[in-house]
């Protein structure tokens, strides 16, 4: 990782721009038959970060055993990862272009292909991460030093089987996994604090012995600092609880839980967005 | 891997399924160092403690979280790591379906689940710990192999085939010791590929796990009374040998399935979907566990008898069918 200059969090920025942009693009192109954009746009940021300064990975050779791993756990939040892929040169545009078409290869879920970046089917809650201890553990057995990342959701972190993963994370020390929470406060059926309080979620992963930080998961310079202590040598797994905004970036999307999963992203709907961050209705692709 | 003499056979067959596994899969760590054990607290049940001891940095203990253990393992093999996930059959297939299918299954990952105790092997320990809707469940789920092995040999044998398969396998095995012998030499199995014991023109008995043993106890009984019968070994129900069940119902007039699983969706229906599928036609008769709960509970052996999983029965259904 280099070291946090203004140029680089404006380089970040802009590109999470873009990848909103593209994010938005998707949202139309599925329309009706529905898209999760407020989910997606709550985690750009934080991915675009990962995928520009943080993770090691080589785009000439995906496969690379070394590279860092990152995995997408709250699944449904694939629009905030599919741009990502493709702007840093993981997955082809034409292929990007292709979402929601007949026979594409990208659908409202990621699918395991490493070729194209993506390192783990998930989709269903409460999967990712232990699929991710599990990575970990292969880097400790096979003493690489590799890092994985899991971006799970709060309202993911209903799930038990989270907590399940926790445990084993502690109990093998490992200090090579982050899960990154999406911490936006809305879940489908509504406020998180009110479907299953998880608050104050902070204290929940350090009771499970983990080393918590909490950031502004819209704060590019933020980020690149928590992201910069990773490694520290207590031997224990870290939690990046990230507050984010629900719909981040749109307006009409923010904190609204209708943009959970929507089916209403039309063209007009798809140009208001676009404006407000700084495109002309032109840019829709 | 250790010849597989007649003494050693009637060794394992004597242990029974769970140590013929803790047994193979120490030489499976030996000659396969990318072998990881994952256990969710039944270690010893599962007989995988000597594993632990010889290859601990191989071996993870999840705790009771089954779900986190088909996942880490998914997670594992994602690097390189052939997995085994061992506990029992219900726990295995129901409490963690989802993290099968999902996590494992559907990314193709190098994974054999062990399901330990399946059928009403656990007797008095009652409905949550049998293994009645397994093969139902893991048939279903694309990209797994679905074994059920008659007896220690096979099981033996077929460990040896799959750790040369890279793919999910699930395994589903009975419990007890003294587990009545089929093979009394060596013989390679094929995944897949069924093996009849006998030969006969009258009835063909497909039969999977511990009924092999008593469809071929039934078989000696109806030879008795002049009744021609051919015994095959289901030890693959996934994917299933359908040359044979088709070569079957075009040579014998009636077909006997027999298995320790609920009636729906096991071998029975695998083999009755195969028969109305080729068009052959050939009468069907399925013995297996019945479709409902049981709320009096007994031996492993005694609950056996109740359902008519016993050589008499099988020998009496075909007589009465043919």
């Amino acid at each position: 990782m280099t070291n946090i200059n203004e140029s680089k969090i404006k380089e970040i920025e802009e590109k999470a721009r873009i990848i909103r942009k593209n994010a938005i693009c998707l949202a139309l192109r599925a329309g009706k038959r529905g898209a999760h954009i407020g989910p997606a746009l709550s985690i750009i940021d934080i991915v675009t970060t990962l995928y520009t300064e943080v993770l090691n990975y080589d785009v000439k050779k995906p496969d690379w055993p070394d590279r860092d791993r990152f995995i997408l756990s709250k699944g449904h939040g694939v629009l905030g990862l599919y741009p990502v892929l493709a702007e840093v040169g993981l997955l082809p545009f034409d292929i990007l272009k292709g979402f929601y078409h007949e026979e594409t290869i990208l659908c409202g879920h990621p699918v395991l292909n490493v070729e194209f970046g993506i390192e783990a089917s998930t989709g269903s809650l409460g999967h990712g991460l232990s699929i991710g201890v599990g990575i970990a553990l292969s880097a400790k057995i096979d003493k690489k030093d590799f890092h994985t990342y899991v971006l799970v959701g709060d309202g993911e972190c209903n799930e038990g089987t989270i907590w399940e993963a926790c445990m084993a994370a502690k109990k093998y020390r490992l200090d090579n996994i982050t899960a990154i929470v999406d911490h936006n406060g809305l879940q489908a059926d509504g406020f998180t604090k009110e479907v299953m309080n998880m608050y104050p979620m902070s204290d929940k992963w350090k009771s499970f012995g983990w080393q918590v930080e909490e950031v502004n998961g819209h704060d590019i310079k933020n980020l690149l600092e928590v992201f910069n202590k990773k490694n520290k040598t207590n031997a224990a797994p870290t939690a990046i609880i990230a507050n984010t905004v629900k719909g981040k970036g749109v307006s009409f999307c923010e904190n609204n839980k209708i943009y959970h999963h929507t089916r209403s992203f039309n063209r007009e709907l798809s140009i208001l967005a676009l404006e407000e961050l700084g495109f002309k209705k032109g840019d829709i692709w | 891997m250790a010849k597989y003499t007649t003494e050693v056979i009637e060794k394992l067959s004597e242990l029974g399924f769970r140590d013929t596994f803790g047994r193979e899969i120490l030489e499976i760590g030996e000659m396969y160092p990318n072998t990881v054990v994952l256990a969710a607290d039944l270690s010893d049940a599962t007989r995988v403690t000597k594993f632990s001891e010889k290859f601990p940095n191989n071996f993870i203990q999840v705790g009771i979280a089954e779900q986190n253990m088909m996942s880490i393992a998914s997670g594992l093999s994602l690097n390189g790591k052939m997995c085994f996930c061992a506990t029992f059959a219900s726990f295995a297939t129901l409490r963690c379906c989802e993290q099968v299918r999902n996590d494992i299954c559907y990314q193709n990952r190098n994974v054999k689940i062990i399901g330990i105790d399946s059928g009403v092997a656990t007797g008095y320990l009652g409905v949550t710990h049998y293994g009645l809707e397994d093969i139902a469940v893991m048939r279903s789920i694309s990209n797994l192999t679905v074994i059920s092995p008659s007896d220690c040999l096979s099981l033996a044998k077929l460990l040896w085939e799959i750790v040369k398969y890279e793919g999910p396998v699930y395994i589903r095995l009975s419990g007890g010791k003294n587990i009545p012998i089929i093979y009394h030499e060596d013989y390679e199995f094929k995944i897949g590929e069924s093996v009849a014991l006998t030969e006969g023109k009258d009835v063909s008995i497909f039969a999977t796990g511990l009924m092999v043993s008593e469809a071929l106890e039934a078989a000696s009984i109806l030879r008795k009374r002049g009744i021609e019968v051919k015994v095959i070994d289901i030890h693959t129900i996934k994917p299933l040998d359908i040359k044979a069940i088709k070569k079957a119902a075009e040579e014998t007039k009636l077909i006997v399935t027999v298995e320790e699983h609920n009636l729906t969706g096991g071998l029975g229906s695998a083999v009755a979907e195969v028969i109305a599928e080729q068009g052959v036609s050939s009468k069907l008769v399925r013995i297996g566990l019945p479709d409902k709960f049981i709320s009096k509970f007994g031996s492993h052996k005694a609950l056996l008898k109740r359902y008519g999983l016993t050589c008499s029965n099988i020998a009496d259904k075909a007589i009465n069918n043919l």
